[in-house]
C-alpha cells in the first residue's frame, strides 16, 4: 500500500508541476521528461531517508518539521499572494520554475514527516498557478489534483488504519484503493467539466506594452511592476508572518499532547465468519426441480390436484405408494405415474426423457380415467395446521 | 488510532485559500477545486454515518477473574444491513486493564446477514475490586479516512476482580476428613450422604420426601428414613470486619490482607474439594453457607471484595452467633483483624469449637502495628506486649496459628508450609 501511495504521491507531484510549466512557459515535451524523469529521482531519494528520518528523536523530527513547513508555507503564501495580485506571464512563469524547482527538495524530504503533506501542498500551489491560467489546462489541474489528492488521502488513512492494528496491509489495499476512488472520482470528474463549462478559454495573455521612448518629466516616469519598497515590505511580512506561525504551530502540537487517552490495540483475532439466520417464517413453498426430475414431479403434482378436484385428496400422512394403493383405478399409469415420482423425488440416478414421457402419459391417463368415472369422495382429510381454517367455537 | 484525520484541517485550509485566490483573480479552476474539495467534506461525512446502519455488535465475557489473569473478551460483529461493511472498528472499555481502550479492527468485507466473532486479549492488570466494561461502541471512518462515525452500543457491565489467590501449604496439609463415598467435588451433596441409617418416626419439620412409605404401612404412623451423618470436609471461614481493625493504607492496610489472605483460604479449601463457607458481619452479615464449586467460590470471594470494615460486633460473638456453619469435622478458620481481643473469649470460642469436634485455626492481622488512621498511634511496647500476649495464648492453646505484621507479604507468607506453626514469642531478657 505504501508503493501504491508513493505512486499516487509521484503522480500528483508530476501532474501539478506539468500543469504549472504548461501554463506559464514554454516548456515542451523533452522538458516535461527531464522534470518527471528529476521528480521521480527525488522522490526516491525521499523514500530511501525515510529509513534514517525514522531513527532520529521525534521530538527532534517534529521541530525541524515544522521549520520546513513554515519556510515552505510563507514561500507558497508570499509566491500566491504575487500571483493574486497583478501578475504578468513572465512573473507567473518565473513562480512555476521557483515552486517546481523547490518540489524536487520537497519530495527529497516527503519522509520527514509522517505525512508528506510539503509534496501535497506545494503541487497544489503549482495547481493553483496552472488554476490561473483557466481554460482545459485549469479544469484538468484542478480535477486531477483533487482526485489524486483524495485517493493519496483515502490510502494513507487505510494504510495507518490497518498498520496502528497491526492487520497486514497487502490484502486489502486493493478494496481501500477502490472505496476512495467510488468517493472522489465522480466529485472530481463533476468538479472538471464544470470548471470546463464555466471557463472554456485559457485567459489571454496582456497585450505587450508599447514602449514610449518620448520625453517625460521625472515625476511621469512609469514605475516597475513591483518596487523595491513594496517588495521589501512583503518579504517583512511574509517572514514576521513565518514567524508567528511557527511558534502557533508549536503552541498548538504542545497543547494537544496532553489530551490523548491511552488506546490499546490488542492482537487482533478474528473467528470465521459465520451467517446469520434470517428471521422469516418456514415457507411452504414447494422446492424447485430444475430438468426432467422437474418435469415428472410437477406432472405428479397436476395428478394430485385433479384427484383433488374429483374428491379424493391425498392426506397429508399419505406416501405417494400409499395413495396410489387408495385410489386404485386405473392401476397401470396410476403405479406407472407414481414409481416415476419417487424415482424422480428421491432417486439418486439421472432420468431419461422416456422417463419423463411415461410420467406424463401415466397422468394423463389417471386424469382422463377420473374426469370419466369420478372416484368416491373422501370425507374427512385431515390438513395441516396452517393451512386448515379456523375452527368456529 | 486517532480519530481525527491529519489531513481534514490541512486540506481544508489549502481548499479555503485556493478559493479565496480564486475569488479574488477570477478563477474558476480554483473556486471548482474549493467546492469540489467542500463536496467531497460533505459526502465523507455522511458516508461514516450511513456506513453503521445495521451494523450491531455484543460483548460476551467472563464475569470475574482474578488479578493477572489474561481475560478473552469476544465481540460478535453482525451485520443486519443491505450491502458489506468494511474496516469496522469495535471499541471496548476494559477497566481493569491498563490501557484507556481497546480498538478492534475488522477490515471486512462483512455480507449482509452475517456475523464475525472479533476477540482481543487483556491482561487485568488492576488490583481487586469492582469495574466496569464499556461501553462498548462501533466506529468506522469515511473512506477517505476524514471523519468518524461511532454509536454506542451497549451501556457498562461489571466486572469483578478477586484478588490472586495463594496455595495455602499449611492449611492444605492440615487435611479434612474424608467422606465416606466417592464424590465428585464440584457438586454439592446437600449434606445428604449416601449411606442408609434407618427409619424414625416423623417429627415437625422434617421434609415429607424423607417419608419411608414401607415402613409407614407398616407400622400405621409416618416414618421418616434417616441418612448417615455426611462426613464430607467443611471449611468455614469466620472474618473479623470490625472497625476497630482498620489501620493502614492502601496495599499496606489491614483490610487488603483480610481480603487477600481470605481470598486464598477459600481458593485453597476450593482446591481441595472441601465444602466451603464464609461468615462475617460488617454493618450487615455476610453468610455464604458451606458449598462446593467453581460458581460457591464465585458467591464468597464476591462477598470478600465487597466488603467494609464496618462492623460493630467483636468476631468471637460472630462465631457463637453462627456456629451452626462449623458442624462437627469442619476447620474452622478464625480470621481475626486485630491482636488487640479478648483472650478469655478468644479461648473459649476455641474450646467449644473443639468441644463440637470442629478444628480451629487462628489467624490474626496486627492492626496495632499498622499506621493507625482513625485512632491515635499505638505505643510500640503496647503493640509488642499484645501480639506477645496473643501468641502466648494461642501457642498454649496448641492451636494452628498465624500472626501477620506490616512487614509480612501475604503472598510469600501464605505459601510457607510453616504459615500456621505459631513460634511462641521470645521473653523479655532472654
Amino acid at each position: 500500500m505504501r508503493a501504491l501511495g508513493s505512486a499516487i504521491l509521484y503522480l500528483l507531484a508530476l501532474d501539478a508541476t506539468a500543469c504549472a510549466l504548461l501554463a506559464w512557459t514554454d516548456t515542451g515535451p523533452v522538458g516535461l521528461a527531464g522534470w518527471a524523469v528529476a521528480l521521480a529521482v527525488a522522490l526516491g531519494v525521499g523514500e530511501r531517508l525515510g529509513g534514517p528520518f525514522e531513527v532520529i528523536d521525534t521530538k527532534r523530527l517534529d521541530r525541524v518539521a515544522v521549520f520546513l513547513g513554515t519556510l515552505q508555507l510563507s514561500v507558497l503564501v508570499l509566491a500566491l499572494v504575487l500571483a493574486a495580485g497583478r501578475p504578468t506571464p513572465g512573473l507567473l512563469g518565473f513562480l512555476a520554475g521557483v515552486l517546481s524547482g523547490y518540489q524536487l527538495l520537497v519530495l527529497a524530504l516527503a519522509r520527514l514527516t509522517p505525512q508528506p503533506r510539503g509534496v501535497v501542498g506545494q503541487s497544489l500551489a503549482l495547481v493553483a498557478l496552472a488554476g490561473l491560467r483557466g481554460g482545459p489546462l485549469g479544469a484538468w489541474a484542478a480535477s486531477s489534483a483533487l482526485a489524486l489528492v483524495g485517493l493519496y488521502v483515502g490510502l494513507d488513512h487505510h494504510s495507518r488504519l490497518l498498520a496502528s492494528h497491526r492487520l497486514d496491509e497487502s490484502p486489502h489495499a486493493a478494496r481501500a484503493l477502490g472505496l476512495s476512488a467510488v468517493l472522489v472520482l465522480p466529485v472530481a470528474l463533476v468538479v472538471g467539466l464544470a470548471v470546463h463549462a464555466a471557463a472554456p478559454e485559457a485567459r489571454p495573455d496582456p497585450p505587450p506594452e508599447i514602449v514610449d521612448d518620448g520625453y517625460r518629466p521625472l515625476e511621469e516616469t512609469p514605475k516597475r511592476e513591483l518596487d523595491a519598497r513594496a517588495l521589501r515590505s512583503i518579504v517583512v511580512t511574509g517572514l514576521m508572518g513565518a514567524v508567528m506561525i511557527y511558534f502557533v504551530g508549536r503552541w498548538i502540537v504542545r497543547s494537544k499532547r496532553g489530551e490523548k487517552t491511552s488506546l490499546e490495540t490488542p492482537e487482533p483475532l478474528r473467528g470465521a465468519l459465520e451467517r446469520i439466520r434470517p428471521e422469516q417464517r418456514p415457507t411452504r413453498a414447494l422446492p424447485e426441480y430444475p430438468g426432467r426430475r422437474g418435469r415428472i414431479v410437477r406432472a405428479y403434482l397436476g395428478l394430485l390436484r385433479g384427484a383433488e378436484r374429483s374428491g379424493f385428496p391425498r392426506r397429508p400422512d399419505e406416501t405417494p405408494a400409499e395413495f396410489a394403493s387408495a385410489l386404485a383405478e386405473p392401476h397401470a399409469p396410476l403405479v406407472e405415474a407414481t414409481d416415476a415420482f419417487v424415482r424422480a423425488r428421491y432417486g439418486p440416478f439421472d432420468l431419461t426423457e422416456g422417463d419423463v414421457k411415461a410420467a406424463e402419459r401415466g397422468v394423463a391417463a389417471v386424469l382422463d380415467h377420473l374426469a370419466r368415472r369420478p372416484p368416491r369422495r373422501r370425507p374427512d382429510v385431515v390438513r395441516d395446521a396452517e393451512s386448515a381454517p379456523p375452527r368456529e367455537t | 488510532m486517532d480519530a481525527t484525520s491529519p489531513w481534514r484541517s490541512f486540506l481544508t485550509a489549502v481548499a479555503a485559500m485556493a478559493g479565496l485566490l480564486g475569488f479574488a483573480s477570477g478563477s474558476a479552476a480554483l473556486l471548482g477545486f474549493a467546492a469540489g474539495w467542500a463536496v467531497l467534506l460533505g459526502l465523507a461525512w455522511l458516508v461514516a454515518r450511513r456506513g453503521l446502519g445495521g451494523l450491531e455488535i455484543q460483548r460476551r465475557l467472563p464475569p470475574s477473574a482474578f488479578e493477572g489473569d489474561l481475560i478473552t473478551v469476544d465481540m460478535a460483529l453482525e451485520n443486519h444491513g443491505g450491502g458489506a461493511a468494511s474496516f469496522v472498528l469495535a471499541e471496548d472499555q476494559f477497566g481493569a486493564g491498563l490501557a484507556g481502550r481497546q480498538s478492534v479492527l475488522d477490515p471486512g468485507p462483512l455480507p449482509p446477514l452475517h456475523r464475525r466473532i472479533l476477540s482481543y486479549r487483556t491482561f487485568v492488570a488492576r488490583q481487586w475490586g469492582l469495574y466496569t466494561v464499556g461501553p462498548l461502541s462501533i466506529g468506522q471512518f469515511d473512506p477517505l479516512g476524514l471523519f468518524f462515525a461511532r454509536r454506542r452500543m451497549q451501556e457498562l457491565v461489571a466486572f469483578e476482580v478477586y484478588p490472586k489467590a495463594s496455595r495455602i501449604e499449611a492449611v492444605a496439609l492440615l487435611g479434612g476428613r474424608p467422606t465416606v463415598a466417592a464424590r465428585d467435588v464440584t457438586t454439592a451433596a446437600a449434606g445428604q450422604s449416601l449411606l442408609f441409617r434407618g427409619v424414625r418416626d416423623f417429627a415437625a419439620g422434617d421434609d415429607v420426601r424423607r417419608i419411608h412409605w414401607p415402613a409407614t404401612a407398616r407400622r400405621g404412623s409416618p416414618m421418616v428414613r434417616e441418612n448417615e451423618r455426611d462426613l464430607q470436609p467443611v471449611f468455614t471461614l469466620f472474618l473479623d470486619l470490625e472497625r476497630r481493625g482498620r489501620a493502614g493504607i492502601g496495599r499496606k492496610s489491614t483490610h487488603e490482607y483480610l481480603v487477600r489472605v481470605g481470598a486464598s483460604l477459600l481458593w485453597t479449601a476450593h482446591r481441595r474439594g472441601d465444602a466451603f463457607g464464609l461468615v462475617a458481619e460488617s454493618d450487615r452479615p455476610i453468610v455464604v453457607p458451606p458449598g462446593q464449586g467453581e460458581g460457591h467460590l464465585v458467591a464468597a470471594l464476591h462477598q470478600l471484595v465487597v466488603s467494609k470494615q464496618t462492623g460493630g460486633r467483636p468476631l468471637v460473638e460472630v462465631v457463637e452467633r453462627h456456629r451452626d456453619f462449623a458442624p462437627p469435622g469442619a476447620a474452622a478458620v478464625l480470621f481475626l483483624s486485630t491482636t488487640d481481643v479478648d483472650l478469655d473469649a478468644l479461648a473459649a470460642t476455641i474450646g467449644t469449637l473443639r468441644a463440637t469436634a470442629a478444628h480451629p485455626l487462628v489467624v490474626v492481622v496486627d492492626a496495632l502495628a499498622f499506621p493507625p488512621v482513625d485512632r491515635p498511634p499505638t505505643p510500640v511496647e503496647e503493640v509488642r506486649e499484645r501480639r506477645s500476649a496473643l501468641a502466648r495464648r494461642l501457642v498454649g492453646l496448641d492451636v494452628p496459628a498465624a500472626i501477620l505484621g506490616p512487614d509480612d507479604t501475604p503472598e510469600d507468607v501464605l505459601e510457607r508450609p510453616d504459615f500456621l506453626a505459631l513460634a511462641p514469642p521470645a521473653e523479655a531478657g532472654a
